[in-house]
């Protein structure tokens, strides 16, 4: 169980930023997902959580250990397992030997010793033919596919995995998911992303972070059904686009075939002309509390979807 | 480039010095540019020139020569490291911040681009010249020091920017260039680092001395400009022959056109870097496949690995379960993590071809600096391993510092860069771990070093082709004492980091604080509490004696460092946190006990760097350089130097001595015995005796009866026991007994000694009070270096008066000397070994007496073997046999040709005694000449150059020039030793290997002199004391020379019979010693032409004549058939008035016989000129056959400045 208290952090500077802002959270066994936007405090918080950064105040335990206590922080090293959102490797390793190198600081090996297991995660990760190859001479999404090698190794209690499907192409992406779903058993993996699909395809629970502030906790379930009937959808003309925004909450605007695909909500009273009712997505909710600027209470979308959790 | 392109550039460069990214590098440097500024202004780079003497011509710091060399110095050891690093570092930092992609997207060209970036760091260059400029403008005149008054000339402010400009600028921006290039094209800070040290140690073998005097001179000439320093076009041009210091202090330095030119060659080539460091791919990753070596096998690699993209859909289906993989956590161990750590850091270390380049300059400069490094005598040395890994330990210990800190400071900065600090402190390593992990693999880097400096030295030994490498020493100096070095530093540099913001900042952190070091060890301050690097005279290696010389203290010294980087390295742990600590709380924190708790373990971790550091220094202060022993010193002086600085003591007729040695303690016991009288011709009522504060349980007894001297702070006064006078002609017996240790305690300055008690051997004089009650008073003993009194002034007709001998006894002095050693040791003395006596306890006693009079003796003690000539022997360890029948040689040669010529060897037999190299010397006591290892058993010594026999005929001659004749103690007396000792050794050198081995003698000797002379401070030999600087080359190599030029002038024999003469006149224990007036008054007798004699006495005794000797027109005709003329002119630039040969000469004169090749016959024709100081002399010789060349003074029978001019290629005129 990871259990987050008031955990606040703030970087000096001119003016101080507060990157969190009295968060509290708890998160038991499964997929966990993060959601925000750029900048909303979601990495500080992995880093926080990975016990890599001190928080200004707060408290942070998984299973009884306290990371603010060094020794139990040395503890949490060896149950964790951290996929950075920015990472790199030596570039002049080969793919097996940069993993082994990393497994070995670890102190994971497998029954077969330490190259069988490294041959293994790199052959689950889809790396085993590239695994003699210099890490310079990777893609970004083999790169990528390495990092996810080393987050799993040595069956970690607690996954953290920063945007971890940035530089995938959709099949990886795919294969990532399936994974991670796999080893949501019996461990907790904290999914940080922008990418509302992520979340919504993977993770039963998960929270929205903006402006370093929590201001969802819920399922996409329960999110998706508390804006039934309230989402619509339109074509609209360009010059109508403005009007529109004006007197309606627009959750999503895109150019669909050349012409303007719009979604709205609308909490009560008629939708306009043409526009007609659809499934609400969790897009739709992510998007409504994301447009809400009230200082952390959300009047719409989420706030109600998440049914009094804030 | 264009004008958008120029435009850019300075934009690039705008950005760049408006947001500089080295700030901690800028500051270092600017603080020791100004520390430097205030160096230079107290003299720590002078001109060698002007007078040492109170009120003599003192060269000008502030002279432009001086400037020019004080910049050529300061550019050389920090503006050409500080600004390659500035330079160098730019475009890897932005490869690494990943802005590269950026800039090149924005339209930057790459030659804007690396313009922009280069005149930036050129920017800052300029502004520290100019910090230079200013600080030193400010601490020579505005706030200046007192101590330089004399060596300050007016303000002139050109003098400080011309050499600046001129000479310092275009070679800095050329380092700079050649770096910035390396950087951008390896991206590597490793290389970049390097690279100004390479070009350090490129210079300084290209440019040195040794080197050059090898080489023809057109390369000669191409050097002095294409130095990019400027030093030797400084050094070659103006400051190599003394000009004088009035020349320096008010003449500017003329930059002449070609040395310009060189200049903007430089800078030409300089520009050319920098472009050519552009590049389209600058923004790739730099692979060691873009080697060709490597090329070839990184195609095949990846030839056989299919396209991993391709295979991706067939994958997709596969299993992704990690429950059947059944991994095993174990928590790793802390050796564990450290072990893995190092060895991925070594090899990262290893495969940079930085380290290989630097590894193989390495050991070429190491190969050169082995086979050409002069040794004692300017003999070149026998390269052993032993004083070979102790001769090149400070070049080791210099560059694995710099290695471990280039690597050090990379290697910490590697995860960040890297980009893997995540995955690493996300992991349950020890930060401690990861930390000796990376030191470890540092320090090894270092073992590049040693190897390449083995591979040099082995190199060297080829060469040499006597001796082969030997594992022992190499494991002790390079191993035991160099490991902790490597450690300690390698933690320092691990330290440094952990409280620097950066890579740039540690760099500058660290190499401040090795300039530091090499500063306070210049300056005296260390010692074997602090020396962490043993660099000064801590490590030598004998053969023989293999550190036993303050062993205690080198060992601790040795545990202390490890300690210390123990510490180091705890701290430096404790510092550093994988978490990034909240900067809020942080502060919050910050109270004692916090603190204290968070240090607590590198607190603990200091307890015994501090204990150990703490004993060493309370050992040191106990010792004889010590505080308390200084304190003693000073109260010694203070007391007695007013009463008896000059008192007349008695003399010794007769020495009795019983000495007991035990090696194994370094001490001794002594019974001894001297019959005192008082030669004088005036009572004495009193005399000092001065006795060594490590002798204990002293007694005394006078006339067999119980006495206790009066102690006047460490000076024992003696006086008649019923309190009155010695009466002239007195004699009385004092007799002494005491214990000793020598040397006793803990030394502050190394382990170099001229006299000692060692397990291995022992060597002990009457020079000294090591082991014996020195009559007189001790002048230096509790006088500062710098109060040492400038020489005393002599009336004209000084030696005309009764004048005492130098040294010794001054008398005809009888010894009988009882040596007890260990059953091992043979004990040697002056005189005849009358027996040898087995003891019951095992030892033996060797009882030598003299059986003809002397005036010094000496104890030497060692396990030898022992090769027997006709009336002389050689005492040598086994192991140093090689030289041996070369010098027995010498002395048999010595013994009969000098008996012949300067007057019968009066004793039985002539002994060579070696012992262990703690000093670079050899005495020569009557009939026991004592040689350190160093000398003569370990030289070089060709069958060409016979330097071996040349130190033993050197040495052999003080058997009549300093034992038969004692000079007297007066001007000039050291001539009537030294100088005549070698003019000796070129007669013998002569007589014994002929004509050439003698030219080439006296070569040698003409080259150290003019080296080393500094007209201004030179003395003519009739009043030269030894108290200047240019005193010891003047009295050894030029006086030997002027007696060489005598024996010309006047004819051999006459000289050598008038030298005959003056041992009779003077023999030792006269009342009367001569100096070298008496000998000129002497030997005029024999002269033949008086004029002329006068006229050489004149000009070369007392007067200091050096002819500067310069072919004028010289050309060759064809006269008829078979008919040649070569004319010209000779000029004498220099001073005297002298007569040369000049020979018109075809052919090689001394064929070397060991080369196949036949060389055409030598013949010459000679003409014998006369030139006047200043003025040039025609010549025309005639000839039959067609010279080659025309040469001066052929047979090296004048002194004279220009030899590497002498000889003159000719060519045929139509």
């Amino acid at each position: 169980m990871l259990k987050i208290e008031q955990l606040t952090k703030i970087y000096p500077g001119e003016p101080p930023v507060k990157a969190l802002s009295d968060i509290t959270l708890e998160m038991g066994e499964g997929l966990f997902g993060l959601l925000g936007p750029n900048g909303a405090g979601k990495s500080t918080l992995m880093k926080i959580l990975a016990g890599l950064l001190e928080p200004t105040s707060g408290k942070v335990t998984l299973d009884a250990l306290d990371l603010s206590n060094p020794k139990d922080r040395l503890r949490h090293y060896e149950r964790l397992g951290y996929l950075p959102q920015d990472f790199g490797f030596h570039g002049h390793l080969t793919g097996e030997r940069m993993l082994s190198f990393l497994l070995e600081l670890k102190g994971v090996t497998g029954p077969r010793g330490r190259k069988a297991l490294v041959s293994e995660l790199l052959e689950r990760v889809n790396l085993a033919q590239a695994a003699k190859r210099k890490v310079r001479e990777y893609s970004g999404g083999m790169r990528q596919r390495l990092g996810i090698a080393q987050a799993l190794a040595g069956d970690p209690r607690l996954v953290i995995v920063d945007e971890p499907t940035a530089g995938l192409d959709p099949e990886e992406r795919l294969r990532f998911y399936r994974l991670l779903s796999e080893l949501a058993v019996g461990r907790l993996i904290l999914l940080s992303t922008h990418i509302v699909e992520d979340v919504a395809t993977l993770c039963p629970k998960f929270a929205v972070i903006r402006k370093g502030k929590l201001v969802a906790m819920t399922t996409p379930k329960i999110a998706r059904e508390n804006l039934k009937g309230r989402i619509f959808e339109g074509v609209v003309e360009q010059h109508e686009l403005e009007n529109l925004r004006n007197k309606y909450h627009v959750t999503q605007a895109m150019v669909y075939e050349g012409a303007n695909k719009v979604r709205i909500y609308l909490e009560q009273g008629d939708a306009p002309e043409g526009f007609e009712s659809v499934p609400p997505t969790l897009e739709d909710a992510y998007f409504i509390s994301m447009k809400n600027e009230s200082n952390g209470a959300i009047a719409t979308g989420l706030e109600n979807v998440a049914g009094g959790v804030l | 480039m264009n004008v958008t392109s120029i435009k850019r550039a300075l934009t690039v460069a705008r950005y760049e010095i408006r947001y500089p990214q080295a700030k901690s590098l800028l500051i270092v440097w600017a603080l020791m540019t100004i520390f430097l500024a205030w160096a230079m202004s107290i003299g720590a780079v002078q001109i060698s020139s002007g007078s040492s003497g109170v009120g003599g011509i003192k060269a000008h710091v502030t002279s432009e020569f001086a400037q020019a060399l004080q910049s050529a110095v300061v550019a050389i050891m920090i503006d050409g490291f500080f600004f390659a690093v500035l330079a160098g570092m730019t475009v890897p930092r932005d490869y690494e911040a990943r802005v590269l992609d950026i800039e090149r997207a924005s339209g930057l060209s790459p030659r804007s681009y690396v313009s922009g970036k280069f005149l930036a760091a050129s920017f800052w260059l300029c502004i520290m010249l100019c910090l230079q400029v200013l600080g030193r403008i400010f601490f020579n005149h505005v706030f200046p020091n007192a101590s330089m008054d004399e060596s300050r000339g007016p303000l002139i402010v050109l003098n400080y920017i011309r050499p600046m400009i001129f000479m310092v600028a275009p070679g800095l921006i050329f380092n700079g260039a050649m770096a910035f290039f390396l950087g951008a094209r390896t991206k590597n800070a490793v290389i970049v680092f390097l690279s100004p040290v390479a070009l350090i140690m490129a210079y300084s073998f290209l440019f040195s001395e040794t080197l050059l005097n090898r080489v023809p001179p057109n390369i000669r000439e191409l050097v002095r400009l294409g130095d990019p320093s400027g030093t030797e076009w400084l050094s070659q041009t103006y400051l190599r022959d003394d000009r004088g210091a009035s020349f320096y202090n008010t003449t500017p330095i003329d930059y002449e056109l070609p040395f310009l030119a060189s200049r903007a060659g430089l800078l030409l080539l300089s520009v050319g870097l920098v472009m050519a460091s552009a590049s389209r791919s600058m923004v790739e990753s730099p692979s060691l496949s873009r080697f060709r070596l490597f090329r070839k096998r990184q195609k095949q690699t990846v030839a056989i690995v299919p396209e991993v993209t391709a295979e991706f859909p067939r994958k997709l289906s596969a299993s992704i379960s990690l429950g059947d993989l059944q991994m095993i956590v174990r928590r790793p161990t802390w050796l564990g993590n450290v072990y893995s750590v190092a060895r991925l850091e070594l090899k990262n270390l290893m495969r940079g071809p930085g380290l290989w380049l630097f590894g193989i300059i390495i050991a070429f400069v190491a190969t050169i600096t082995a086979v050409m490094e002069p040794g004692p005598l300017d003999t070149t040395i026998l390269v052993t391993s032993g004083n070979f890994a102790a001769r090149s330990f400070p070049f080791v210990t210099l560059f694995t510092c710099l290695l471990a800190l280039f690597y050090g400071t990379d290697a910490m900065e590697r995860e960040r860069s890297a980009r893997v600090e995540s995955f690493l402190f996300g992991s349950p390593i020890r930060l401690s771990a990861w930390l000796v992990g990376k030191t470890i693999a540092c320090a090894a880097a270092g073992s590049v070093v040693v190897a390449s400096t083995f591979l040099g030295m082995c190199i060297a030994m080829v060469w040499q082709g006597q001796v082969w490498p030997h594992a022992w020493p190499l494991i002790c100096i390079w191993g035991l004492l160099l490991f902790p070095t490597f450690l300690f530093w390698a933690s320092f540099v691990a330290f440094a980091r952990s409280f620097t913001p950066n890579r740039s900042a540690a760099l500058a952190v660290g190499f401040g604080f090795m300039a530091l070091t090499f500063w306070l060890n210049i300056k005296g301050y260390k010692n074997w509490a602090n020396n962490w690097s043993l660099i000064g005279q801590t490590v030598v290696w004998s053969d023989i004696s293999q550190f036993e010389m303050q062993r205690t203290a080198l060992v601790w010294n040795r545990v202390g460092t490890l300690c210390a980087a123990v510490f180091l390295m705890t701290f430096a742990s404790v510092r550093l946190n994988r978490l990034e600590v909240d900067t809020l709380q942080a502060r919050s924190r910050r109270n004692f006990r916090t603190i204290a708790i968070r240090y607590a373990p590198a607190l603990v971790a200091a307890v015994p760097m501090l204990y150990i550091s703490g004993w060493l220094y309370l050992e040191l202060r106990k010792g004889p350089g010590g505080a308390v022993a200084r304190k003693l010193d000073k109260d010694y002086w203070k007391r007695n130097v007013s009463t008896y600085f000059d008192a007349k003591i008695p003399t010794i007729d007769n020495v009795d001595l019983n000495l007991v040695l035990q090696p194994s303690q370094s001490s001794f016991h002594l019974q001894g015995k001297y019959t005192v009288r008082n030669h004088r011709d005036k009572p004495i009522s009193d005399f000092p005796v001065t006795i060594g504060r490590h002798l204990k349980n002293v007694t005394w007894i006078w006339n067999e009866k119980g006495y206790k001297p009066e102690d006047r702070a460490g000076l024992l006064v003696f006086k008649k026991p019923d309190g009155t006078e010695i009466k002239p002609g007195e004699s009385f017996q004092l007799g002494f007994e005491y214990d000793g240790t020598y040397p006793g305690g803990m030394s502050k300055n190394g382990v170099r000694s001229m006299e000692f008690i060692l397990p291995s051997g022992v060597v002990l004089t009457s020079f000294s009070n090591s082991f014996l009650p020195a009559f007189g008073f001790n002048r230096g003993q509790g006088l500062d270096a710098d109060m040492s009194p400038d020489g005393r002034d002599y009336p004209a007709d000084y030696y005309k008066e009764k004048v005492d001998a130098a040294y010794g006894s001054g008398t005809k002095m009888k010894t009988r000397i009882a040596v007890t050693v260990p059953p091992d040791f043979q004990a040697n003395s002056v005189g005849v070994l009358k027996q040898v006596v087995k003891e019951l306890d095992g030892t033996r006693k060797y009882i030598w007496v003299s059986d003809h009079p002397v005036s010094i003796f000496n104890v030497v003690a060692g396990k030898w073997t022992v090769a027997k000539g006709e009336g002389v022997s050689i005492y040598h360890d086994p192991r140093h046999a090689l030289n041996v029948p070369d010098m027995l040689k010498g002395l048999e040669a010595a013994r009969k040709w000098y008996g012949e010529w300067f007057g019968v060897f009066p004793w039985q037999e002539l002994k060579l005694s070696e012992f262990p190299g703690m000093a670079d010397y050899a005495q020569g006591f009557p009939t026991n000449i004592t040689f350190s290892e160093s000398i003569g058993f370990l030289t070089l010594n060709k069958p060409d150059s016979h330097v071996a026999f040349y130190v033993t005929a050197h040495e052999a001659a003080h058997q009549w020039w300093g034992n038969l004749l004692v000079p007297g103690a007066g001007p000039g007396g050291n001539i009537l030793s030294e100088s005549l000792a070698n003019y000796s050794a070129i007669l013998l050198m002569d007589k014994v290997h002929g004509e050439n081995a003698r030219q080439g003698l006296t070569k040698q000797m003409e080259f150290d002199y003019v080296s080393k002379r500094q007209g201004d401070d030179e003395r003519p030999l009739v009043i030269i004391d030894g108290q200047r600087a240019t005193d010891q080359s003047v009295t050894y190599s030029r006086g030997g020379w002027v007696f060489w030029m005598l024996s010309n002038l006047m004819g051999r024999e006459n000289l050598n019979q008038g030298l005959a003469e003056l041992i009779k006149k003077f023999p030792a224990g006269s009342e009367d010693s001569p100096l070298v007036e008496d000998l000129i008054e002497i030997v005029r007798v024999h002269a033949p032409d008086k004029p002329a004699f006068d006229s050489f006495v004149n000009q070369w005794v007392k007067g200091s004549v050096m002819p500067d000797l310069q072919w004028e027109d010289v050309v060759l005709t064809k006269t008829s058939e078979n008919a040649y003329r070569v004319s010209g002119k000779i000029k004498n630039a220099g001073s005297g008035s002298v007569t040369i040969a000049i020979a018109s000469a075809t052919g090689e004169r001394f064929p070397d016989d060991r080369k196949s090749k036949q060389s055409s016959k030598y013949q010459d024709l000679r003409q014998s000129v006369k030139v006047e100081p200043g003025k040039s002399t025609d010549f025309a010789i005639d000839t039959a056959f067609k010279p080659e060349m025309v040469v001066f003074d052929p047979d090296f029978q004048l002194l004279l400045r220009g030899r590497d001019r002498s000889e003159k290629k000719l060519a045929l005129q139509p």
